[in-house]
């Protein structure tokens, strides 16, 4: 990236794991999968969820396989029918978008005979009015890759003010051309974000209650929407089918239950009672204490589907503060961590995750699997010990932040408390209240010397896991650098790699890009977090490939 | 004892009292009746066991060969969500009351050392809060008026006040350097000291005005030797009963505050604590549940028993 930072989910950036705490995400097919069962056509679907409110396309975060999506269709969208990687297809557009100008032009012409759910024709000036929308300051906390990569965006305050963004071009009726600050190759995926869902702008009088008469063009109406209650969705007419990715939009009408307590919504999916047959989460995974109680029971047990990897949980230590400033000390702590008994804090290997030793997580285009270290998974005490000799530390005393809402927060913090106690590091916890938490770790002050995170990328490839966190534009001003790690060399990498249209070659790049960081040691990387969905016995066509960690919401349905 | 009364005589003398030839001090018959009194035996006997546990913590804890911070991964069955392996909290020859889940820590060492925040906390806190109450409550009786008065009110604020939402707030506040113990006696001392205070002063009043008072102040004793000689000792016995009483909501408040992530931090062991990361696992390692809260509940029965029979035993009214 430029000079402008971007700007990221910050939900999907969850402390210590929390996955479950993310924005819904849609369907995935393959490898983790249970309920196999052909979806039909027809029926009522009950969604339970955590989450208090569902999100205005513009500041959602959520991924291309989201609830969201069941309302709005985007210009692409991701087919993850193969199970393993997700691959990216048109949606609301001909084709995932051709690049011209060495990528950085993006073209997109729109398929005929879109309509809105109120009748109106689907048209490129309403793709358009979208994006611009998500610059307006009350609506930017949705993925804002596409405000940093669109020229001009540094300065676009949003279209309420009567102002349009001259790099989003529209040709005639049905084609978009967009004019980028640098190339980019994964573009395709951008325009599967939220923010690319189309708008009419005669029913968008104010930015804050769109979100309660939205016109939709995915499969389903939002007809009745309390915050922190319930939504309920109904099949939108005017949806073609014909024109719809294929699965999608098979029950007749889906309620979502917002703001439930996770145990609640486990405890209901395991007693699998009533409607709760047709009810399944994609936001509450079964935690550690239940899982014993999932697991004594065969059909509780044959309803729970875990992700094969996720998000990557890793340990900030703050790189300009002493002594972690010394790359040995740094490795020291690399060295000592016991990433097995984080693994077991976070409820083991079958539900918690598997140990990870790369930046990138497996599923993403440029994973490789490689160990820096070469240590036991309960770490090398000798190893760190004679580090932290050699760089002349001794009685070191660290505080690590955390934030007290976050799922098994406890026996995660103890873990690398206990890990580095080993060593002679005496860590001592400090939890905080989640705002204050997320302002310390993204103010670039740094006030801090440890702490505990958790990234998922916002689409399936490396960039999204190393970008953000890694490169120096993206420390401070609520940016995810929080190892406030900063070395040239690398930045001049991420910036080359960012430009790669060809896939291969990108994910070559990325791969020695996550080498080259880990020779600073900037971070531990913990596990990679899975996540234990469970569904009710009458749904069916829920699985979980690589590659997102959730559920395909919109290829899910009824068993009949 | 100095002085003549040492508690208020009763009222009357209660009818079939026995007529003893040789009066025995109210200490001694104290003592007899807490020594006939099985509750308070038994209740003594647990407490003891108690403090010797939470002294005695580093030796008991190497008797089993274990620590309260070193992780047994092995025990734990990953599989299935990193409970204990085995039955009953994966209790066995090595560690006696099984681990915890998700660390692997030795549930014995957890609950021992855990008897040692209780106990310091329950106990420093009272004290904290008799020599509070005490010398605010004694003065206000002695010296009466303007400052009565005042030293009234402020009791009633302190009493009206939300005490345990100030010092979760407190908890917050106060920065992490300053060690955690030490700010749970002091302020949970200093919120209950106006409880103290009251009792007090209602026993001194009535002893302000008796006959060795007026006959120290005639031979020209200070309010100091007034207070600290005279009236104090003859304060001992609703002081002690009083304390007795109270020691159990304060270990009580102190779990409850560990309970609610503003106690103790880890990785010390606290009771509170302990329970409230074993909530989530009731239904699936109860034995996970049992040990620190078997702990809390015996602790807290055993100072209300004591209290209960110190009360019997030391306040005239309920003389046997």
């Amino acid at each position: 990236m430029t000079s402008e930072p971007i700007q990221l989910n910050r939900r999907r950036f969850v402390a210590l794991g929390a996955a479950a705490l993310a924005a819904p995400a849609l369907a995935a097919c393959g490898s983790g999968g249970s309920g196999s069962a052909k979806a039909q056509k027809g029926g009522t679907l009950y969604i339970l969820l955590n989450s208090p409110e569902l999100d205005d396309p513009a500041t959602s975060q959520s991924l291309g396989i989201s609830i969201i999506h069941l309302l709005h269709r985007s210009l692409t969208t991701w087919d993850t029918s193969g199970g393993g990687q997700p691959k990216v297809i048109p949606d609301l557009a001909t084709d995932t978008g051709t690049p011209s100008d060495g990528g950085k032009t993006w073209t997109y012409k729109l398929k005929p005979g879109l309509k809105f759910s109120n009748g109106q024709v689907i048209k490129a000036a309403d793709v358009k009015y979208a994006l611009e929308r998500s610059f307006d300051p009350a609506l930017s906390q949705g993925l804002g890759y596409h405000k940093t990569l669109l020229a001009g965006g540094d300065k676009y305050k949003g279209p309420y003010q009567g102002k349009q963004l001259d790099s989003i071009e529209v040709q005639g009726d049905d084609t978009l051309v967009f004019h980028l600050n640098r190339p980019y190759g994964d573009w395709p995926w951008i325009a599967s974000m939220p923010a690319f869902a189309p708008v009419p702008k005669a029913s968008d009088p104010n930015p804050h209650t769109y979100v309660n008469h939205q016109v939709t063009s995915g499969p389903y109406v939002l007809t009745q929407y309390q915050k922190n209650k319930q939504g309920v969705l109904i099949r939108n007419k005017h949806w073609d089918k014909k024109t719809a990715a294929p699965g999608t939009g098979k029950a007749d009408k889906i309620v979502i239950s917002l703001n439930l307590n996770p145990d609640v919504i486990n405890q209901r999916l395991i007693s699998d009672s009533g409607n709760d047959q047709y009810a399944y989460t994609n936001g509450a995974s079964v935690s550690a204490a239940l899982l014993p109680k999932v697991n004594g029971n065969p059909t509780a047990k044959s309803r729970m589907v875990v992700s094969p990897s996720g998000a990557l949980a890793y340990l900030v230590m703050n790189n300009r503060k002493k002594p972690l400033d010394q790359l040995k000390v740094r490795q020291a702590i690399n060295y000592a961590i016991d990433k097995q008994a984080y693994q077991v804090a976070s409820g083991g290997s079958v539900i918690g995750g598997n140990i990870a030793t790369t930046l990138i997580e497996p599923g993403l285009n440029g994973y490789q699997k490689y160990d820096p270290w070469n240590a036991p998974v309960n770490g090398d005490v000798a190893k760190a010990k004679a580090l932290l000799k050699s760089a002349g530390v001794s009685g070191l005393k660290l505080t690590l932040i955390a934030d007290s809402s976050g799922s098994g927060v406890e026996a995660k913090t103890q873990a690398i408390q206990e890990s580095l106690r080993r060593v002679g590091i005496t860590v001592t916890i400090k939890m905080m209240d989640e705002n204050s938490y997320y302002d310390t770790i993204t103010n670039g002050k740094g006030d801090y010397d440890l702490h505990i995170s958790s990234w998922l990328a916002d689409f399936p490839s490396a960039l999204g896991a190393i970008q953000p966190l890694f490169a120096s534009d993206q420390i401070g001003n609520g940016n995810f650098n929080t190892a406030l790690y900063s070395n040239p060399a690398v930045d001049k990498l991420i910036n080359a790699a960012m430009g790669e249209t060809d896939a291969a070659k990108a994910a070559a790049a990325w791969t020695a890009i996550d080498k080259r960081i880990q020779q600073d040691a900037p971070v531990v990387p913990l596990i990679y977090s899975k996540n234990a969905y469970m569904h009710g016995s009458k749904v069916a066509g829920f699985t979980i490939g690589q590659f997102p960690p959730y559920p395909n919401t919109l290829t899910v349905g009824t068993a009949g | 004892m100095p002085e003549s009364a040492t508690v208020p005589e009763p009222a009357k003398v209660p009818p079939g009292a026995e007529e003893a030839p040789a009066p025995l001090s109210p200490w001694r018959r104290a003592l007899r009746q807490l020594v006939h009194d099985r509750a308070a035996l038994v209740s003594t006997a647990l407490i003891a066991l108690l403090v010797i546990m939470a002294v005695a913590a580093p030796l008991l804890v190497k008797l089993e060969g274990q620590d309260p911070y070193t992780y047994h991964i092995g025990l734990l069955n990953q599989a299935n969500g990193s409970g204990p392996k085995g039955i009953l909290g994966g209790m066995s020859g090595a560690h006696w009351f099984g681990v915890e889940p998700l660390t692997g820590r030795d549930m014995f060492a957890l609950v021992v050392y855990g008897a040692q925040t209780s106990l310091l906390v329950g106990l420093a806190s009272t004290a904290v809060s008799i020599i509070i109450g005490a010398v605010v409550g004694t003065a206000a009786a002695f010296f009466g008026g303007w400052l009565d008065a005042v030293i009234g009110r402020t009791a009633d604020v302190f009493l009206a006040f939300p005490g345990m939402i100030f010092m979760i707030a407190l908890g917050i506040v106060v920065p992490q350097a300053f060690p955690r113990w030490l700010l749970l006696v002091i302020v949970i001392g200093f919120f209950g000291w106006p409880g103290f205070a009251r009792i007090i002063r209602g026993q001194a009043l009535s002893l302000v005005r008796r006959e060795f008072v007026d006959a120290a102040r005639t031979l020209g004793a200070g309010p100091g030797h007034i207070i600290f000689r005279e009236l104090m000792p003859n304060l001992m016995a609703p002081i002690i009963v009083f304390s007795a009483i109270s020691i159990p909501q304060r270990i009580g408040t102190e779990a409850a505050l560990s309970f609610l992530g503003v106690g103790v931090p880890a990785p010390t062991p606290d009771w509170g604590r302990t329970i409230s990361d074993a909530t989530d696992w009731v239904q699936t390692d109860l034995m996970y549940l049992l040990f620190p809260g078997g702990a809390l509940f015996l602790a807290v029965l055993a100072f209300t028993v004591l209290g209960d029979s110190l009360r019997d035993a030391l306040d005239p009214r309920t003389r046997r």
